[in-house]
């Protein structure tokens, strides 16, 4: 049953994001003389996610994923189309956690305080952050500041606070980009686990096929100029076979092999 | 503490320097248009003993200090609104720019003539000096926030007070303290221009009656002790609480 339903008929570039208190950064506008066809980010993108899925949204760098995210959190409303999300245990909004391809932790504000300023009033006092981090291995950086956290660390911290929230819809940009592989997947064995012990539905941006078939159920893949949907995949794979480079190889030839993109 | 006492030591020598050539040079000139240091010295203690000193003192500290958050407060409000809003700004920038450029006498000689020889019309004068200024900076680091913050207060729906409190005014402090160290500089030298012609008691106003005394070295005490009070105020005051808002810095 469709959860998430996403229908893009046109995104362009031009329009401002209306961001409050923000007019000043808005992006650079293109020239009217310009055509159409650049002036378009996304086009006709049409996605339906049941409840509890965890898709991978692949495709190359700079072709709208970004974009795309920033629209179904509702950080920009200027396009044309519709996004609607069913009601989830009682909420008419959901839950949304957003992991940016930056940790963009608050750099004065310790580790603890970035997890408790995104907490609901009534998780305020439960230690829940607490708990969370030291599960995922942090519980000493409880009142460090993100400047003496390295990357990975940040990256967690970030995880950690996207998942303390308790999100409905967990949306996550390129998160683990420039990490040494280990460290990477390690997050996405964090990942993968919030995601199996919690029912929630996950968008993974990422431009890494490997990575996409690792962690995804479902697999779309967008590219073009403007940016369009150009494969949907089902993942069948065990959690042993998702691990194996061969198998992992395998998956990859087949979804690329019509596609366009080198990914 | 090695690297302290040095400083320390510096400090105290070049102090020392400083009163030798004042001394060379009295004694050179051997005029009472330049008194010795100790002739200053004594004027300083006589000021004091007679509490005329620490009366007029704490005068012009309490007008520089209204002041002060006056204009800190309307300043940093124009300078936020004019930052984040790309038509408020095109359309009040002109005005900025004309009133950086009034010169603080006539701000102050048109704040007497038009709201008399008042307490007010003296703190309004040393305020709109400084306004402009204040707005200036706070517009620069208005400009400046970052926008992958905003995306987070956005998406993590902080509403306005949080958003304001964690994310905006955090990334401003730096501006602030910037803002705030010049203002007191400045708002402390106009107060004194406006006491000198307009009002009838505060270190400007003394300062007046030496000049007409040709009192040097009461001019010489006063100047002094108010310099003393004023880097007490940016040593105790200002450099503490920058490094508490700046603690999260590499």
């Amino acid at each position: 049953m469709t959860w998430l339903s996403i229908e893009i008929a046109r995104k362009g570039y031009d329009s401002k994001p209306k961001v409050k208190l923000s007019a000043a950064i808005g992006l650079p506008k293109l020239k009217d003389a310009e055509s159409d066809q650049k002036a378009t980010v996304l086009k006709d993108i049409k996605l339906e996610v049941g409840f509890g899925e965890f898709v991978c949204i692949l495709g190359p760098s700079g072709c709208g994923k970004t974009t795309l995210l920033n629209l179904v959190a509702g950080l920009d409303g200027t396009f044309d189309g519709r996004i609607s999300v069913r009601q989830t245990n009682g909420r008419s909004e959901p839950r949304i956690g957003y992991v940016f391809q930056n940790p963009a932790l608050l750099p004065w504000r310790t580790v603890g305080e970035n997890l408790t300023l995104v907490m609901r009033p009534d998780q305020l006092g439960t230690g829940v952050e607490r708990d969370l981090l030291a599960e995922m291995g942090l519980g000493d950086c409880y009142d460090a500041y993100p400047k003496d956290l390295s990357l990975g660390m940040s990256r967690r911290v970030a995880l950690a606070r996207a998942l303390v929230i308790e999100p409905d819809l967990l949306l996550m940009d390129e998160p683990f980009v420039s990490l040494d592989e280990s460290k990477a997947s390690e997050l996405r064995r964090l990942l993968t686990r919030a995601w199996k012990s919690r029912p929630m539905t996950v968008l993974f941006v990422t431009h890494d096929s490997r990575e996409a078939i690792q962690l995804g159920q479902r697999i779309i893949v967008m590219a073009g100029s403007p940016a369009t949907i150009q494969r949907d995949d089902m993942v069948m794979l065990t959690h042993d076979q998702r691990i194996d480079p061969l198998y992992i190889e395998a998956v990859r030839r087949q979804i690329l092999s019509e596609t366009r993109p080198r990914l | 503490m090695i690297a302290r006492l040095a400083s320390a030591a510096y400090f105290v020598l070049s102090l020392g320097l400083f009163l030798l050539l004042w001394q060379l040079a009295a004694l050179w000139s051997d005029s009472p248009a330049l008194p010795m240091p100790i002739a200053v010295l004594e004027a300083f203690v006589e000021a004091v003993q007679s509490r005329e000193l620490p009366y007029h003192l704490a005068v012009t500290l309490a007008r520089t200090l209204v002041a002060f958050v006056l204009s800190m407060i309307i300043g940093a409000s124009i300078g936020l609104v004019m930052g984040r809003s790309g038509r408020m700004d095109r359309f009040f920038d002109s005005w900025l720019i004309l009133f950086l450029n009034i010169p603080a006498l006539v701000v102050i000689i048109l704040c007497y003539i038009w709201f008399g020889l008042t307490e007010a019309a003296a703190v309004l004068a040393v305020s709109i000096n400084k306004i402009p200024n204040v707005a200036a900076t706070m517009r620069e680091g208005a400009r400046a926030l970052d926008r992958q913050y905003m995306d987070l207060a956005r998406s993590y729906r902080f509403g306005t007070w949080k958003t304001l409190r964690h994310v905006i005014l955090p990334q401003l402090s730096p501006f602030f303290a910037a803002s705030a160290r010049s203002g007191l500089a400045l708002v402390w030298k106009i107060v004194l221009v406006v006491e000198l012609l307009g009002r009838s008691n505060g270190v400007g106003f003394q300062l007046h009656l030496f000049f007409q005394l040709f009192d040097v070295p009461s001019i010489l005490a006063y100047t002094i002790a108010f310099v003393i009070v004023i880097q007490m105020i940016e040593i105790f005051l200002f450099k503490p609480w920058e490094r508490h808002a700046n603690r999260w810095r590499p």
